[in-house]
């Protein structure tokens, strides 16, 4: 219970946090450039110092990490729709699942990489890359789990009993096979945040992601390299960052997975 | 011969996913914005006549079917183009880099498989806490490559120690905890369920000593943790990005960073066929060998 307690009460802090960034910091994260003030440790201006453009490292951090999230979320609810959607047709449908099984095979061995590659070059860089590439590599995830679910629940007795009783396909997706999947992409989407989380931060640190002056989790990283010998301030606050998130996600994420289990047992 | 017709047969189908991958690779770098000739030669080539004679050396005038068959044979003869900012040739540049990548891979994988022996030895035979082995190595692995080398590169500051350029010892650091974190997992599942057959048993009640049934459920594992180690490793090779950028190192990974950056296009087709080669030959390695250690694999495809 106190697991639970903390959970709710450092994610509702965390949203409120990002929620609030722009009034709880007087300085601008893209284009405030200040050569005169560059590299400069902490201090009570800048809590977290200032980065080689002179810009402040905290403002950064907060918007980085936002996008960052923002980022993780949107794909893994991409890739848990589109998954779910073709999961389940597969499931229903032989040729379906002919074309699509050895296309996600294929694609769940490709490293994400070269998938991020070939977006960023075809269709040009950006937030969509990351978007993308990370829901591509989840894809093949979401689809296999969601399809076994479905073969299981449609063979159900009650699923015949239903269809004797003259309900349609739709109504045995939707009300039935639907429902069973959606409790199993909630918990899969969770445990993907961390995987979601990293590549976007890999991503963005090789310059295939978010790209600057966007400040990213990533880039922030790659900057702090460049310029740990002089700078160790730069490199420290995101990774720590990066450390506290994983953290609390695997906390939530095993307290989630608790709580559903004893709902399913009442 | 059962066993040559499945091998024959699995080449078969790998040499055909890789000859649909390069023209995978060579559509894809058409769709690159810019013509070809823009792209190799820049400004050079505003003249419409000296343009001809381009196209016609790079035989962008002939059908796009003949123009991918000339390009798979370029491949098959190592003629791989040349980088754009160095002038040296990608294979000479890739082939390098693959050097560098393999030593750091083999050894990586040396290290991962030797700490998750101990740990569970530790854990199995002497009864370690396995609770705080989990949670510590759900961590190691959950964290991002890159979370781990900006930890090692404010320990070496911190420490007054500079990072050696090209120095192997750093990414493989990061590598081996990351691996290590990450197959701890296979290898702990694939252990456990080794435990559960009724040889373990057997063994328990004949009253062998708990190491040497450890020694006998690790050898029962072996396939299973043998498919997961080498996938890792090839992807090694394929390119530790975060972790060679991160420090330097010379391989794959690294040389893609570099002609990301400079958006050196042969570099990086060069680059993605020869990644495809590697993991395509680690996955058909992993089939072969695999159904030479466990032979109901190899009876299971007849």
């Amino acid at each position: 219970m106190n697991n639970r307690l903390a959970s709710v009460v450092v994610i509702s802090m965390l949203v409120l946090l990002l929620a609030l960034i722009d009034r709880l910091t007087p300085y601008r994260y893209d284009d405030e450039v200040n050569l005169d003030e560059r590299l400069l440790p902490p201090s009570p201006k800048h809590l977290l110092g200032t980065d080689s453009l002179g810009r402040d490292v905290l403002t950064r951090l907060l918007h980085g990490f936002r996008l960052s999230l923002a980022l993780s979320l949107l794909s893994i609810a991409l890739s848990a729709a589109v998954g779910s959607l073709i999961g389940i047709s597969s499931a229903l449908s032989k040729p379906i699942q002919i074309v699509v099984d050895p296309l996600f095979s294929f694609l769940y061995v490709v490293p994400s990489v070269i998938v991020a590659a070939v977006i960023a070059f075809t269709v040009g860089f950006g937030l969509h890359v990351v978007a993308i590439a990370i829901a591509l590599r989840l894809l093949p995830v979401f689809y296999r789990i969601v399809r076994t679910v479905a073969l299981t629940v449609a063979v159900q007795p009650y699923i015949e009993a239903a269809r004797a009783m003259g309900a349609s396909l739709l109504h045995i997706v939707l009300h039935y096979i639907g429902r069973e999947a959606m409790r199993t992409v909630a918990v899969l989407s969770i445990y993907s945040f961390p995987e979601a989380l990293s590549m976007e931060i890999s991503l963005s640190f090789i310059g295939l992601g978010v790209q600057p002056p966007t400040p990213s989790i990533g880039g922030m990283l790659a900057e702090g390299v460049r310029y740990v010998a002089v700078a160790p301030h730069i490199i420290l606050p995101p990774a720590v960052v990066v450390f506290a998130t994983i953290l609390v996600l695997d906390v939530v994420g095993e307290e989630i997975e608790k709580y559903r289990r004893e709902r399913t047992l009442i | 011969m059962p066993f040559l017709r499945a091998a024959g047969k699995k080449i078969l189908i790998y040499t055909l996913l890789f000859l649909i991958i390069v023209a995978f690779l060579h559509v894809s770098a058409r769709l690159i914005p810019g013509d070809p000739i823009t792209v190799i030669y820049g400004e050079i080539a505003e003249d419409a006549a000296a343009r001809y004679a381009l196209e016609r050396r790079l035989g962008l005038d002939k059908p796009v079917y003949m123009q991918l068959l000339m390009y798979i044979g370029n491949i098959l003869s190592g003629n791989w183009g040349k980088s754009i900012y160095t002038g040296e040739s990608v294979i000479s540049l890739i082939s390098r880099g693959f050097i560098s990548s393999l030593k750091l891979a083999l050894l990586s994988t040396v290290l991962v498989l030797a700490i998750c022996s101990l740990l569970l030895y530790a854990e199995f035979v002497h009864s370690l806490s396995s609770r705080a082995l989990q949670v510590a190595t759900s961590l190691l692995s959950s964290m991002p490559t890159a979370m781990w080398g900006a930890v090692l590169i404010l320990l070496l500051t911190w420490f007054k120690q500079p990072v050696i350029v090209g120095s192997i010892l750093p990414p493989l650091i990061v590598l081996t905890i990351v691996g290590a974190g990450l197959l701890y997992k296979v290898f702990r599942s694939a252990l456990e369920y080794s435990y559960q057959q009724p040889f373990v048993e057997t063994y328990v009640m004949m009253g062998y000593s708990r190491r040497y049934i450890f020694l006998r459920a690790l050898g029962y594992s072996v396939p299973t943790i043998l498919s997961a180690v080498m996938y890792r490793a090839g992807l090694i090779i394929a390119g530790a990005i975060v972790a060679e950028t991160m420090f330097m190192y010379p391989g794959m990974g690294f040389i893609f960073y570099t002609a990301l950056s400079s958006r050196d296009y042969p570099v990086l087709i060069g680059w993605g066929v020869a990644v495809s080669v590697t993991l395509i030959c680690i996955n058909l390695a992993v089939d072969l060998l695999h159904s030479v250690i466990d032979p109901r694999v190899a009876g299971s495809e007849q």
